[in-house]
């Protein structure tokens, strides 16, 4: 796979990020596109989905690792710096906030405004519409490309650039409206 | 070489593409299933030129394997739990006869109660059936080890089927940065017509085999079967050798990190034994010399190459992703058995952990070195993960000391 030389890659010490949706909504392969992108930048990247035998609708998470070198940790539990909730419904579901970083950043798919919305001591939350813009750029209610887009405006921790990248490898044809909803979520969150 | 970004079951079919696997039979099962899914669509791409036998059951499948090694095809199937159990009967034909199948496993608990999810009951009670088991810690692994496992299996001097056995989900499902080869550097670590793999099946020339043996034969085919499985080990090794030539990636029967100066040394298979090494990171800078010895290659069974692993430690602690009811895990026998004859003969405690994908973090690790510090004799089996008597932890007393 090739790197994008762009930029020096972001040098970062062990980021745990949490995906929660459904089965159905691409939450495994959000997780799969995020890890792509991270080693593009030159990231070492790990995902690891979690969800059971029941299919489409169920809670489906994904635990993606970003380090500098090799990750060890081969466990589902942990600590995550940046929770995404890709599922506009489960906004209070407990098991997505289990042991979140008490700075931890959460961003939801919502359009609740962002003071309802769950919230760590010292973190921020942030609130996107990713469905409504997925609707809009895709005209299908697929939110998870807009809320990775979403997740690298709001975190920095992987480049626009590897994304867009990814999108094209991945969805040959249809790149474009998921480069789009991308772009559209990563300005479009509203901070609490 | 190229870096991708796949998950174990992408991993473990990508490696048999690349082998040029000739017949594909196997039948679905959570959550091996994408590995065959992979291989169809590489041979309705044309990127693979297999059969693809369609088939009812595990039973069949490789029963379908064991044909198409006899008339000399290389020949790739996966399974898991009960899809595993199922093939049970088999395994042992195909071991007898001596066909070099390998068999990609994401590892699966067996029912009841129903689960899904990761630990290694099904491939340790399927052990003693003469096929060769190897256990990847990582995705990177998977790959390896198929190709590893083809290379050896088809040795003359060996002549043995071969499992690749990666955790379900942890490994089968997550994704993580794999090196992959050039097709032809593997052309050239698995020659594409290997002369011994001549068909055994030929109409020009027929004969019998798996046939009745009496008494009187019997144990010295059973003595050559158990020999030529010892000695693959050895020729494992010249594999690995050549690997390493090949990639820079070295592999080895047992991989240890720390172990040199630890007083405790964590023993174990899979995927776990990476997160037992996050821990010890950990528990050295706080002043616990812990040490890690990942079992790889289980069957043959490294005796040699664990003793030196354990070196001088006083303690080992035995992680155990099953268990051996009524004994103790079913590492834990084979452990004790290479150290009982080791100069250090240390003291050998044994952790149950992980049974049905209970989810093994560095907490656990640190938990089961807590435990084993104490050295708690007379209270050999401890399940740290089950909910126990007053005290808080399970256990099974073991020998009283």
């Amino acid at each position: 796979m090739t790197r994008i030389e762009t930029a020096p890659p972001p040098t970062i010490a062990l980021r745990e990020i949490r995906l929660v949706g459904r089965g159905g909504q691409g939450v495994v392969t959000a997780g799969e596109l995020l890890g792509e992108a991270a080693l593009l930048d030159g990231q070492y990247a790990q995902s690891i989905p979690a969800f059971g035998p029941e299919r489409r609708g169920a809670l489906a998470t994904c635990v993606v690792r970003l380090a500098d070198g090799e990750i060890l940790l081969r466990c589902s539990a942990g600590a995550p710096d940046v929770l995404v909730v890709i599922d506009p419904t489960i906004w209070k579901l407990p098991p997505a906030l289990l042991g979140l970083k008490p700075d931890a950043t959460l961003l939801f798919n919502t359009t609740r405004p962002p003071g309802e919305l769950p919230k760590r001591p010292q973190g921020r939350v942030g609130a996107i519409d990713a469905t409504g813009i997925a609707l809009a750029h895709l005209g299908r209610p697929i939110p998870n490309t807009a809320m990775l887009g979403a997740f690298a405006g709001a975190t920095g921790l992987v480049r626009m650039e590897s994304l867009e990248e990814v999108f094209r490898r991945r969805f040959p044809g249809k790149a474009d409206g998921n480069i789009a909803a991308a772009r559209a979520a990563s300005e479009a969150i509203l901070w609490a | 070489m190229t870096t991708e970004f796949w998950n174990g079951n992408r991993a473990a079919a990508e490696a048999a593409r690349q082998a040029r696997v000739q017949v594909v039979a196997a039948y679905p099962i959570t959550p091996q299933t994408h590995t065959v899914e992979y291989l169809s669509e590489y041979v309705a791409a044309g990127r693979l030129d297999a059969r693809l036998v369609r088939v009812e059951s595990e039973h069949s499948a490789l029963s379908a394997c064991c044909g198409a090694s006899a008339v000399g095809a290389r020949t790739f199937t996966a399974s898991c739990s009960q899809g595993l159990q199922l093939m049970s009967e088999v395994l042992y034909f195909a071991s007898g006869m001596r066909f070099p199948i390998v068999m990609a496993i994401a590892n699966r608990t067996l029912s009841v109660p129903v689960s899904i999810w990761a630990d290694h009951q099904d491939t340790l009670v399927n052990r003693d059936c003469g096929w060769i088991q190897l256990y990847a810690a990582s995705v990177q692994e998977v790959y390896d080890l198929v190709l590893m496992a083809f290379r050896t299996a088809e040795d003359p001097r060996v002549h043995l089927p071969a499992m690749v056995a990666y955790d379900g989900f942890i490994l089968s499902h997550a994704s993580e940065p794999v090196e992959a080869l050039p097709d032809e550097e593997i052309r050239a670590l698995l020659p594409p017509e290997p002369p011994h793999l001549r068909p055994l099946l030929d109409p020009n020339d027929p004969k019998q085999f798996g046939e009745v043996l009496f008494p009187d034969f019997y144990p010295d085919i059973e003595y050559k079967k158990h020999r030529a499985l010892e000695e693959s080990l050895e020729v494992m090794g010249e594999a690995f050798e050549d690997f390493h030539s090949r990639t820079g990636r070295r592999l080895s029967p047992v991989e240890t990190h720390g172990c040199e100066d630890a007083e405790i040394v964590l023993v174990g298979l899979g995927s776990m034994m990476q997160t037992a090494r996050h821990a010890a990171t950990r528990l050295r800078a706080e002043g616990t010399k812990v040490g890690v010895a990942q079992v790889r290659v289980y069957r043959p069974f490294p005796d040699r190459d664990l003793v030196e692993a354990v070196g001088g430690a006083r303690t080992v602690l035995v992680l155990d992703r099953d268990i051996g009811y009524g004994s103790a895990g079913m590492v834990y026998p084979d452990v004790t058995r290479a150290l009982y004859h080791a100069p250090s003969r240390p003291d050998v405690l044994n952790f149950i952990v992980g049974t049905g994908g209970k989810d093994i973090t560095p907490k656990t690790i640190e938990r089961c070195v807590e435990l084993g510090r104490h050295g708690y004799r007379g209270m050999s089996v401890f399940w740290p993960d089950a909910r126990g008597p007053a005290e808080g932890i399970a256990y099974t007393p073991g020998v009283k000391a």
